[in-house]
């Protein structure tokens, strides 16, 4: 097949299929950068394209756009620096080479593209129908939810947040946005989720930095502004729009608007209180309560949860670990953050330029299953530096299979340059921000496997003074590529490169964010 | 290749909001509303050839109205409309490819940013290949129109077509690609016959 029908072929796929592959996202980039003929071929099929979506109605109901009175100010800014087309140019061929030698030669490395929309986050007493089990922190992509019972708690990748209330009936449709299809949500967008959307048979409603909720059946739609302002857009028959301030309740039905009595309630009223959690959401604990000084590896078991102790990376005779040796140090240095459980014990601070520590974990982390793994510690980077040496500390905290050490390895690191980076199997992603000397901060890193998708890694750093979240948080710090993993990583790996002396403590392993983040604050 | 010098992006206005269309002077508020009706269709097909996904497409579309009618003070009447909400948009474009993450992204930043530049070139011409595109619709046997209704009418898509036909989805997509390029071709042949004055 020659490039022209290759072009063909994917626009084709991506005009009427709407989906590509990864690599096939990876090929039509290749096939269109640099090259003007192809582009301006594209940019032409997408045109006639779109005008035939608006022209037969598929997407855009040109609605009447009247009755909008001032919706508030907003700034919007952009960091976005545009690169030079010369510039790509240059390097794309060595981009093409490494992207043939990701996708051809470790098949397991490819970022995958992702359907994940959004993520459930918690439920109280809650059946959904047709006796599916979804669980905490399991990804979500478009499609139907249904709930029988209970009440559950959703987080959009855009940054909203739904609560269903049973029994309701809903189809997500994008990560910011979802159709009501039946019974009654709660909704909070922030402002970074400004412009998530709920469609109903009556119209859509839009948040404008919001929180409200939503009832929908026979007798129409209505919706209740709890806090900020959301605005209503008729359908294609029934066209109009309307703006609800806060305290405002109307009724939408076949295009008839009247006022209703609102609901004196607050969206917090709406999410579940969070429940206590369970032995089985905090596998592992360990708050390193040992006593001070060096100590032999093996002999620290302390914790609950780990089926052996701490030891070196290799078995005796490897240059690196002959002696290993763990430094407790019990006062000083990690400070919990106010509404996190109090530290325990001491903490582990690295003694020496390289050092890897290994604890087997009390289940392996299965990629070949649909699971949640989180990890949680408290790490500081003390302003202080071994002697002598350049300021550089690479620490990793990961997770690896011991049968197969250097196959694979997920996890968290912070680059020498002081930056949080997700580790996932060489597709790293790093932080904007810049770990800070001599302050303690708090790390929770989250893996979900899939068997009907990619799996993902997700980081999230909280720094002094920052509330901690109860559930998953509705932003992360870093979210990291999907990934095709079936390995099982059975052990935690504490290591450090350079020359900084990096303190960890109270390390929990779970398989929720409650088990492993211990706060009793709730919304 | 030698991208426009002047991105789209550059002119996009940076002044504070002015207080959305409640400052827009009261005369010209019908008129405002008119013009973010009329390009509805002309920012959806910006918008999507950006990020060639339609659902996020009209995503960042609702977005974009949202930020227009809100910076309705800063609109000059007079000027290209659709200039101003395409650059608009485009930044919208971006926004919604950081928070969503790179491997649910069609095109790398630089195709991008030439897309971008090269589709503010063709503005001056939407409207009249929209118009150009309606005749050339009328044009088409009746066989070729039916295929396009039905998959472009509300609910229609190439896996239902092909069930009803019983033919292959890659089939039904190949046909639904020549037609569009008939369509295209009679568009740009309607084009230039208007520019030849004939």
């Amino acid at each position: 097949m020659n490039e022209h029908d290759e072009l063909k072929r994917l626009m084709s796929r991506l005009f009427d299929e709407e989906r590509l592959t990864s690599e096939e996202t990876v090929r039509l980039n290749e096939l269109l950068r640099g090259d003007p003929v192809a582009c301006e071929r594209y940019l032409d099929h997408m045109a006639v394209h779109a005008q035939l979506e608006r022209e037969f109605g598929t997407v855009v109901p040109e609605a009447k756009l009247v009755g909008l009175r001032e919706v508030g100010t907003r700034r919007t800014t952009n960091r976005w620096a545009r690169k030079k087309w010369g510039l790509w140019l240059a390097l794309a061929s060595a981009a093409v080479v490494v992207m043939s030698l990701l996708i051809n030669g470790t098949e397991k490395r490819i970022a995958l593209p992702s359907d994940y929309v959004a993520t459930l986050v918690e439920d109280y007493g809650s059946a959904w129908r047709d006796g599916r089990t979804i669980f905490h922190g399991q990804r979500l992509t478009a499609g139907r939810l249904e709930l029988s019972e209970g009440r559950a708690v959703v987080n959009f990748d855009a940054g909203a947040q739904m609560v269903l209330i049973a029994p309701a009936h809903v189809e997500i449709e994008s990560a910011g946005g979802v159709r009501l299809k039946s019974g009654k949500i709660a909704v909070r967008a922030p402002e970074e989720a400004f412009g998530f959307r709920v469609t109903t048979a009556d119209g859509e409603f839009v948040d404008l930095g919001t929180e409200f909720t939503l009832a929908t059946g026979k007798q129409g739609t209505v919706c209740n502004v709890l806090e900020g302002e959301v605005q209503w857009q008729g359908t294609e028959l029934e066209r109009g729009v309307a703006l609800l301030a806060e305290g405002e309740a109307r009724r939408f039905a076949r295009g008839k608007v009247e006022t209703v009595q609102a609901e004196a309630s607050r969206y917090r009223d709406y999410v579940p209180r969070l429940q206590q959690r369970t032995d089985h959401e905090l596998l592992a604990y360990e708050p390193f309560d040992y006593a001070d000084g060096k100590l032999q590896a093996e002999t620290l078991q302390g914790g609950f949860g780990w089926p052996a102790p701490w030891r070196g990376r290799f078995a005796p005779g490897d240059q690196i670990d002959v002696d290993p040796q763990m430094q407790i140090v019990r006062r000083g240095g990690i400070l919990a953050p106010d509404d996190f459980e109090p530290a325990q014990g001491g903490s582990f601070v690295f003694h020496e330029t390289k050092q890897w520590r290994l604890r087997e974990l009390p289940t392996p982390v299965d990629f070949s299953t649909e699971g949640a793994y989180y990890l949680s510690f408290l790490v500081r980077r003390p302003a202080e530096e071994f002697p002598a040496k350049s300021k550089s500390g690479r620490l990793v905290v990961t997770l690896r299979s011991l049968a197969d050490y250097w196959a694979h390895s997920v996890g968290f690191a912070v680059t020498s340059d002081g930056r949080p980076v997700i580790i996932a199997d060489g597709n790293n992603n790093a932080a904007e921000m810049t770990v800070p000397e001599g302050e303690t901060l708090l790390v929770v890193c989250k893996v979900a496997t899939s068997t009907r998708g990619p799996d993902q890694l997700f980081l999230k750093v909280y720094t002094p003074g920052e509330p901690i979240d109860t559930r998953d948080p509705l932003r992360w710090t870093v979210t990291g590529r999907s990934l095709e993993l079936n390995s099982q990583m059975n052990y935690l790996i504490l290591g450090m490169m350079g020359d900084v002396r990096w303190a960890v403590d109270e390390l929990r392993f779970g398989t929720t964010w409650r088990g492993v983040v211990p706060t009793l604050r709730d919304l | 290749m030698q991208p426009n010098p002047k991105p789209a992006s550059e002119n996009v206005p940076t002044s504070p909001d002015r207080g959305g269309v409640e400052s827009f002077s009261a005369n010209h508020t019908d008129e405002f509303v008119r013009l973010l009706t009329v390009s509805q269709s002309s920012l959806y097909g910006y918008i999507v050839s950006l990020l060639g996904d339609r659902t996020a497409a009209k995503d960042v579309l609702q977005e974009v109205n949202l930020t227009l009618w809100r910076k309705a003070g800063s609109f000059t009447p007079g000027t290209s409309f659709l200039a101003w909400g395409c650059k608009v948009a485009y930044f919208h474009v971006l926004s919604y490819r950081r928070r969503c993450g790179r491997d649910r992204l069609v095109f790398d930043d630089d195709v991008l940013a030439y897309f971008a530049e090269r589709h503010a070139l063709r503005i001056p011409e939407e409207d009249r290949r929209a118009r150009l595109l309606s005749e050339c619709l009328k044009k088409l046997p009746e066989r070729q129109r039916s295929l396009v209704e039905a998959r472009y009418l509300p609910g229609g898509s190439v896996q239902r077509i092909a069930e009803a036909e019983r033919k292959q989805v890659g089939a039904i997509s190949q046909m639904l690609f020549r037609i569009r390029e008939t369509l295209m071709i009679c568009v740009e042949r309607g084009l230039k016959t208007e520019e030849a004055g004939l």
